[in-house]
């Protein structure tokens, strides 16, 4: 069985991405479990790999030809983009350039995970203010891939990754009186299944999922509230039918301390961010899920201060990539 | 004889013991039955007495009770720990609700504050109770503190959830209603009498001379500068700003997911949430079951588990599955700290009569 091809989009040239996803596409660990493709421009690349004193071959290679790419040891393969004029890289600035070839990256990579020519995207650090400058509205990367795989923006769920916990979010960036609205019985069953169908990409022949009431304590049988009575019990209750394992509405306070479950479903975005980011500080990757594409980006940011330094460490590029890695036992 | 036998009075703390059906009446014998963990004052449980000695009888527990009829009984030594006998109106069986209890689980609550009302009591702390069967029984019941809040003619209280260490204290700007109406719920008069609470009973009850809160606000990205709600803008941030100039330390409002993080919470001495489901996931995960819950604003101090009636444990002998005592234990000691610190006032608890 072949091993299944990650492409690594190497995120803001001008942060700590390029250092990281090529110290994790050199990682023996990560090659053991998957062929690393990067996917930015090699003079970036170049750079960062000169600046912490890494000298691997560098093969560019074409979407197209990344299934039948073999690695040979020590080098690493790259998708090359020209998105830099020489002297436009500026280590740890902000800059629209730097903005637009994060973009560039990420999308080439969505683009060759949609063409089947990766298995999944890991996305190594953006900075949302270069993306910014580069005049494009960032929501962050679930609907960013939506757009790309062209699927409406809703479709694509972001998956909060840390420890044994996937945490689903049926409503992300939207005030609580919109989101109120956007839960319906259609989105919640459509969340839980991209939820089951996601997590058997990545490996879970049979997964378990626990949803979250809106109400305090899941509104204790209609004290305050009625959204789990007339929405999310029997969007359960048609999940149920067409034979997933799921259960609740359970009150969102003590139910992410429920283990056997392999994703809890979440109404809100401060139901899933904030024991997240609390538990799990700078631990908690993004997956995108509910498009064909499987994409995650990682659980810090492009820590533009050390940018060059030979200082940052690749492990939670390596996290993201065994996270997904899985996925080529189902797919192949 | 009576003055001679505890010189300086140790503070009476009553222990209301929930829903007979559930693990209230074990969590308190459990309590009772471990001297170290009630030191510093003396424990009344409130309940019925008949009750409360068959259930240390089945889970095995040695703990002398001494029934008592009133308040004044409480009051005086004895043997053992003291029980205000409430009786029940029907034999509770452990794990199946009855409705017909319901008044008597409310009676435990009336009794309880009585006492601390008239100063028998120097605070009280509340095993779990199960809402849905008292609302079962025609009685419209939507939680303690909101039970407590009426009955001490308290226009508005504030919910803290505490636990872990160092402590994390959060407060509720709303509690237990419906998502929806939350944001209408949230006004800047209400916010304002909120924080105003908060802040001193942080210094009143709790001791913080300067009590540092910070804020979340309501939507994602708290708002992101009205991209996702209004409500930062329209009320969290004018009230903030209109409470500095009066001297209270506020930050915020910050995105709930940025707050709750270890960066932040080292300068805070609470954190006030804007509604339940945003601050309490954190807390009852971070603490581990030993989280409790205190209603602030009354005029007495009260403190609680912040956990259920857990029906299917009830009355599970000793050496099985038993219910953890660590949520009562700690909503215990906070009500021991508490009223030792208020104590200077109330050092002599007058063993006053009481009609009940």
């Amino acid at each position: 069985m072949p091993l299944p091809r990650i492409a690594i989009s190497i995120g803001d040239p001008a942060g700590i991405g390029p250092e990281i996803a090529l110290k994790a596409a050199l990682s023996e660990e990560v090659r053991s479990l998957c062929i690393p493709v990067l996917v930015g421009d090699r003079g970036a690349l170049e750079l960062h790999a000169a600046a912490c004193k890494l000298t691997p071959e560098i093969i560019n290679v074409a979407p197209e030809r990344v299934r039948e790419l073999a690695l040979p040891a020590g080098a690493v393969a790259l998708i090359a983009r020209a998105q830099l004029q020489p002297g436009e890289l500026q280590l740890g600035k902000l800059s629209a350039v730097h903005g637009r070839a994060i973009l560039d990256s990420a999308t080439v990579a969505i683009n060759a995970a949609l063409a089947s020519q990766v298995d999944a995207v890991v996305a190594a650090p953006q900075t949302e203010k270069s993306v910014q400058m580069a005049g494009v509205h960032f929501d962050g990367y679930p609907t960013f891939v939506a757009s790309v795989v062209g699927v409406p923006r809703d479709n694509a769920l972001l998956m909060l990754c840390f420890d044994d916990k996937r945490i689903v979010h049926v409503t992300l960036h939207t005030s609580v009186r919109k989101a109120i609205e956007q839960i319906t019985i259609p989105r919640v069953e459509a969340v839980i299944l991209a939820a089951v169908v996601a997590l058997q990409r990545l490996g879970v022949a049979a997964p378990r999922i626990a949803v979250s009431g809106l109400n305090p304590h899941a509104s204790e049988d209609g004290l305050f509230g009625d959204e789990e009575a007339q929405i999310i019990a029997p969007a359960i209750a048609r999940a149920k039918a067409a034979g997933i394992d799921v259960e609740g509405p359970f009150g969102a306070d003590t139910f992410l301390a429920k283990s056997g479950f392999d994703a809890h479903v979440v109404m809100l975005h401060d139901q899933g961010h904030v024991a997240a980011k609390a538990l799990a500080p700078n631990r908690a990757a993004g997956m995108t899920i509910g498009t064909p594409v499987l994409f995650s980006s990682v659980a810090h940011g492009s820590a533009l201060d050390i940018a060059g330094q030979n200082k940052a460490k690749p492990d939670a590029v390596i996290e993201a990539i065994k996270r997904l890695a899985r996925i080529g036992t189902v797919l192949h | 004889m009576r003055k001679s036998v505890q010189p300086r009075a140790l503070p009476l703390i009553a222990l209301t013991t929930g829903e007979p059906a559930g693990i209230g009446p074990d969590l308190a014998l459990m309590l009772a039955a471990r001297p170290a963990a009630r030191r510093g004052a003396r424990l009344v449980l409130v309940g019925d007495a008949q009750m409360l000695a068959r259930r240390a009888t089945r889970l095995g527990l040695k703990v002398t009770l001494r029934s008592c009829a009133g308040l004044a009984a409480c009051a005086a030594p004895g043997p053992g720990v003291a029980v205000l006998h409430v009786p029940l109106a029907h034999p509770a069986h452990p794990g199946h609700l009855d409705a017909r209890n319901a008044a008597y689980v409310l009676g435990t609550l009336d009794a309880a504050l009585a006492g601390c009302v008239s100063g028998v009591f120097a605070a009280m702390v509340t095993a779990p109770v199960h809402k849905g069967v008292i609302n079962e029984a025609g009685i419209a019941f939507t939680g303690h503190t909101e039970y407590l809040a009426e009955k001490t003619h308290t226009l508005r209280v504030v919910m803290m959830l505490a636990g872990g260490r160092p402590p994390l204290r959060v407060a509720l700007a709303t509690t237990h209603l419906a998502l929806k109406d939350v944001p209408r719920a949230l006004t800047r008069e209400d916010l304002r009498t909120t924080l105003t609470i908060l802040e001193a009973d942080l210094r009143g009850k709790f001791g913080i001379a300067r009590p540092r809160i910070v804020v979340a606000g309501l939507n994602p990205h708290a708002g992101e500068s009205g991209h996702m709600g209004r409500e930062e803008i329209e009320v969290i941030t004018p009230v903030l700003e209109e409470l500095r100039k009066r001297g209270m330390r506020l930050t915020g409002p910050l995105p709930a997911d940025t707050l709750f993080t270890p960066r932040v919470l080292a300068g805070a001495d609470a954190v006030l949430a804007m509604y339940h489901d945003q601050g309490l996931p954190v807390l009852k995960y971070a603490t581990f079951g030993e989280g409790i819950n205190i209603t602030l604003g009354l005029p007495i101090i009260r403190t609680s588990v912040d956990h259920g009636t857990a029906l299917d444990l009830a009355a599970t002998p000793a050496k099985a599955k038993t219910a953890d005592p660590g949520s009562l234990i700690t909503a215990f000691r906070l009500a021991v700290d508490l009223a030792t610190r208020a104590a200077p006032a109330k050092r002599k608890a007058p063993a006053r009569r009481s009609k009940s």
